[in-house]
């Protein structure tokens, strides 16, 4: 739904804040690196950032899901993307009849705190689908894909299952509404960068020295 | 929760995270016999979204080496390091075993480690995040200690995933110590990343006779 916001000042004084460096800290995203060129994925131009993504001059809109957020988009020329995934689950919707595209970047199964609006799968997936609905989308005619859910580091003694569980919670959180997935990528011990391309519900993904399209 | 410090809290904090971090920096220039030249370190408060951005762009391919904090402060660490940085640091450390190794004599940036350069940068994680930690220990009673550590080729935003995920069960902002270092002509960069446990501050803070009165 959004980009990720700017560095906005922290409330309550000046403190550590006021200490940090500028030495390029705080950067909310970047352009994709040089190491996937080899890849043969269609590039997707990007907009200049001062204004709208020009389909005339070969730019497309390039949506970041940022970590716990969302981006959703009736764009068919508009690419949709979670960068790095570790544990976190990427889950891409696509309806075909209405070029409605939406992609969430699930963290964890359950949870309180704040955060992003999908940061858990619980609450996640009910604002995640209302959201594609009220863009135009329809969850019954909609295509569901799925990737992401990693094991990568042994952090703690369960930290090994959370991609597991993450994985498992949107598998179910789907199933209790009668919604199934047309294509998953879920597990193993690599991360995911994952991109839906809004034109054909296509699902790329992106791994050190691997990439598929599901 | 939310990170809510006083002021001097935070100073104080900031300034014990910055010695710690040049002292983890000079521990690199020590293991590797060469003059490594520390960036003053970066210390600040982020949110989630703002984290992935400091290890650089979540797509580039890194040597990750993770290691956890426990003790009496406790949280997470990794050093991330270019695969050419990555490769020069390790033969350093091995005393030219692995340059002789490549043939072409051109700069090694592939994503193959062997089991030896792994096993010398995960090395060279566990002394910078030592020094990291002696330092911060010195203001507390309980020990703190780095966990083994992990050697991953991967991309830096999915190692900061799965970090961060370990996290945000409490809180979505983070106090973040990130710190460069480079060797002169022979680029070195790295970057040490450091986020202790929100919870866990509280303790450190109050070693550091800083807690709110």
């Amino acid at each position: 739904m959004t980009f990720a916001q700017p560095d906005r000042p922290r409330p309550g004084g000046p403190g550590l804040s006021a200490m940090a460096t500028a030495s390029g800290a705080g950067r909310v995203s970047e352009p994709p690196s040089t190491a996937f060129a080899a890849t043969g994925l269609r590039p997707l131009a990007i907009g200049p950032a001062d204004r709208p993504a020009d389909p005339a001059r070969g730019e497309h809109a390039l949506l970041v899901a940022g970590i716990g957020d969302m981006v959703i988009t009736d764009d068919p020329a508009a690419g949709l993307v979670a960068y790095g995934l570790g544990s976190c689950v990427a889950l891409a919707a696509w309806d075909p009849a209405t070029m409605t595209a939406g992609l969430a970047h699930f963290m964890l199964p359950s949870g309180t705190s704040g955060g992003g609006p999908v940061k858990f799968v619980d609450r996640g997936l009910p604002a995640f689908l209302a959201a594609f609905e009220a863009r135009g989308g329809s969850i019954r005619r909609a295509c569901f894909k799925v990737a992401g859910g990693a094991a990568m580091l042994a952090i703690h003694a369960s930290s090994l299952g959370i991609g597991r569980r993450n994985a498992e919670a949107v598998t179910a959180a789907m199933a209790a509404r009668g919604l199934t997935f047309a294509a998953t990528d879920l597990g193993g011990t690599v991360g995911r960068t994952v991109q839906l391309d809004a034109s054909d519900g296509r699902l790329h993904i992106r791994s050190v020295g691997r990439a598929s399209v599901i | 929760m939310s990170l809510l410090l006083s002021p001097t809290a935070e100073t104080v904090l900031a300034r014990t995270f910055s010695r710690a971090m040049t002292r983890a920096g000079e521990a690199i220039g020590e293991m590797s016999g060469r003059e490594i030249r520390v960036e003053t370190p970066d210390i600040r408060f982020c949110r989630l979204d703002q984290v992935v951005g400091l290890a650089g762009g979540p797509e580039s391919v890194v040597v990750g080496v993770y290691l956890g904090i426990t003790g009496s402060l406790t949280g997470h660490a990794v050093l991330l390091l270019d695969p050419l940085a990555a490769h020069r640091l390790a033969g350093l450390l091995l005393d030219g075993f692995v340059e002789k190794t490549a043939r072409s004599g051109l700069p090694n940036a592939s994503l193959d480690f062997d089991d030896l350069e792994l096993s010398a940068l995960q090395e060279v994680g566990n002394v910078t995040l030592g020094a990291f930690l002696n330092e911060i220990g010195r203001h507390l009673d309980e020990p703190v200690q780095p966990t083994v550590p992990q050697a991953v080729i991967e991309m830096a935003g999915a190692i900061l995933d799965t970090i961060l995920v370990d996290l945000v069960e409490e809180t979505d902002e983070f106090l973040a110590a990130r710190t460069t270092f480079r060797e002169g002509v022979d680029t070195i960069d790295g970057t040490l990343l450091v986020l202790p446990r929100p919870a866990s501050l509280s303790t450190l803070v109050e070693a550091l006779g800083a807690a709110d009165r």
